[in-house]
């Protein structure tokens, strides 16, 4: 059984991970909303839909973009402090450097949750209320907290909640700059230890953790009721400039451009042109191409037509029952990718010694890649179900009513009514899911059959285990691109919808 | 049984394939999850004796 010192280790890291990453991406997320809102600068309709491609970047690709740091800046800096204070004092400034490296790192991969939150709550809100903030005499920085935050809140808060699950979720950078949470603890105690209680426990805690935070959200949210003031036709978007506040604003923006998103594409382009040369990067690359689109393909398409059923069910059966079935579902997406795989693996192998079919694990683990594509369903359900059940709530119930009237059956309506209506949010359900599930690493990991590599596991595989940074950065730029285009997909998708309204 | 009774059942029936199935996929994409709650309950249990 797990040791308390370890157990203890763990919950430390992953609660130094949870508040400094929250942290920054605050700093960052509201800050750079804030300025986009409301200054008006050189290049800001650029960087308002510029400062979202970080959500590209997986967090794992985004750490191992920035492996110049860990190995030209800070081995050197440590071997420096080793001579001249002893190796003691070296081992805890190492543990110093790796947590506020990884907390800078996972921040500029995962602010965009909070800025996108942002900037939808601030859009919300009344230029009046800013506006009588000036003349009640505050400047627009002290306006965001008295005036902007509070009203924003709800939606900050949201996008907080996002980020903090993906760093509960996180395992390929925490593994990559040493640090311990839970995440890689049960990975520790599954895979390296064979310790099948120990990954249990630590899943356990784990889960009470997210519990935590989700009961922290509902808190900060507060029970205030937030209601956007809409009878002023002004928006919160005062065109402010002046010189150095363009300058300011700009630079600001710039640099956060700059190293969440040019650097480490620049860096992965560097590396994979200077393997291009050395090893043959198209045979490398082939084989986990063809897997990742397949199991991408399979898993977003199954997932799409679960969320289809689940939500026309919840719309010819409006009843708690079925409200608590869709409630259900969603479950696996605040849950660890760590932690979905050692259940689904529990409960197969379980039900298989239960029902004496003994051969259903290997069938679902190793002959294929069944267990996984199901606990993609676990994991993945809510990015599919929440945009399609919106879509159908968008759909007057009189639709339905009227279809009904002329004869057509509940599938009839579904397949000549509703599909049609809902193109959109299936598209957008899609798109999401289909690059999730592509740079999902920790499920793909545990669950994946032996002949399966996708591009995120060859990527973790080439520069994590085998310390082949060149040759793992091409697999690591063809997930950014596949991302960069999902994300300019959607922001397309939108305005044609805006358009069309 | 007249006709548009017929027609209502047949309805009624064809719907609730729908339930069925939204009932089956909420089964098997929880009850995975319920490993790990049951063996944090067991974990309680420990602790309170």
């Amino acid at each position: 059984m797990i040791s308390q010192y370890l157990l203890l280790e763990y919950i430390s890291g992953t609660l130094i991970m949870i508040i400094g990453v929250g942290a920054t991406v605050l700093f960052l997320g509201v800050g750079s909303a804030w300025i986009i809102t409301v200054w008006d600068f050189p290049y800001k309709r650029f960087f308002s839909l510029a400062l979202m491609m970080p959500m590209a970047i997986p967090t794992y690709v985004m750490a191992f973009a920035y492996s110049d740091v860990k190995y030209d800046i800070r081995d050197p800096l440590m071997l420096l402090i080793k001579e001249r204070w002893g190796t003691s004092v070296m081992s805890q400034s190492t543990e110093i450097f790796n947590h506020g490296l990884a907390i800078i790192i996972l921040s500029f991969a995962l602010y965009p949750y909070v800025y996108v939150a942002a900037r939808v709550g601030f859009s919300e809100i009344s230029g009046a209320y800013i506006e009588n903030s000036r003349l009640l005499g505050r400047g627009l920085f002290r306006s965001m907290f008295s005036v902007g935050l509070p009203l924003a809140r709800p939606a900050i808060v949201g996008g907080l909640l996002l980020a903090l699950l993906e760093v509960m979720n996180e395992y390929g950078a925490m593994t990559f700059y040493g640090i311990e949470t839970l995440t890689t603890g049960i990975f520790v105690s599954w895979t390296d230890l064979g310790d099948k209680d120990s990954a249990i426990r630590l899943a356990a805690i784990a889960m009470v953790f997210v519990l935590l935070i989700i009961i922290l959200e509902r808190l900060l949210r507060g029970r205030a009721k937030f209601h956007a003031h809409r009878s002023s036709k002004k928006n919160l978007s005062i065109k402010t400039r002046t010189k150095f506040g363009s300058f300011v604003a700009f630079s600001c923006c710039g640099l956060l451009f700059l190293f969440s998103f040019v650097l480490p594409i620049a860096n992965l382009t560097i590396n994979t042109f200077r393997g291009w040369g050395k090893s043959n990067l198209i045979n490398i690359i082939q084989g986990p191409l063809v897997d990742s689109f397949l199991v991408s393909l399979i898993g977003c398409l199954g997932i799409v037509v679960a969320a289809l059923v689940v939500s026309y069910a919840s719309r010819l059966f409006p009843s708690l029952f079925m409200k608590t079935l869709s409630k259900l579902c969603m479950l696996g997406y605040a849950v660890p990718g760590a932690v979905v795989a050692i259940s689904i693996l529990i409960y197969f192998s379980g039900m298989g010694k239960y029902l004496g079919f003994t051969t259903l694990t290997s069938f679902m683990f190793t002959l294929t890649p069944a267990g996984l594509i199901i606990a993609y369903f676990v994991r993945f359900m809510t990015p599919a179900l929440a945009p399609i059940e919106a879509g159908m709530t968008r759909i007057n119930m009189n639709m339905d009513e009227a279809s009904s009237m002329l004869g057509r059956s509940s599938w009839g309506s579904f397949f000549k009514v509703h599909l049609p209506l809902l193109r959109f949010p299936l598209l957008g359900a899609m798109i999401v899911l289909f690059v999730d599930i592509l740079k999902e690493l920790p499920l793909t990991l545990v669950l994946r059959p032996p002949n399966i590599e996708t591009l995120a596991t060859t990527s973790y595989g080439l520069i994590q285990k085998e310390e082949r940074i060149v040759d793992g950065s091409f697999p690591a730029l063809v997930l950014v691109i596949t991302g960069a285009l999902a994300v300019l997909a959607l922001h397309l998708l939108i305005l044609k919808r805006i358009v069309k309204e | 049984m007249p006709e548009s009774l017929k027609v209502i059942n047949s309805r009624r029936l064809s719907s609730s394939w729908w339930w069925f199935a939204a009932a089956t996929i909420a089964i098997v994409l929880f009850s995975p999850l319920t490993v790990i709650l049951s063996s944090f309950l067991k974990d309680l249990e420990k602790a309170g004796r």
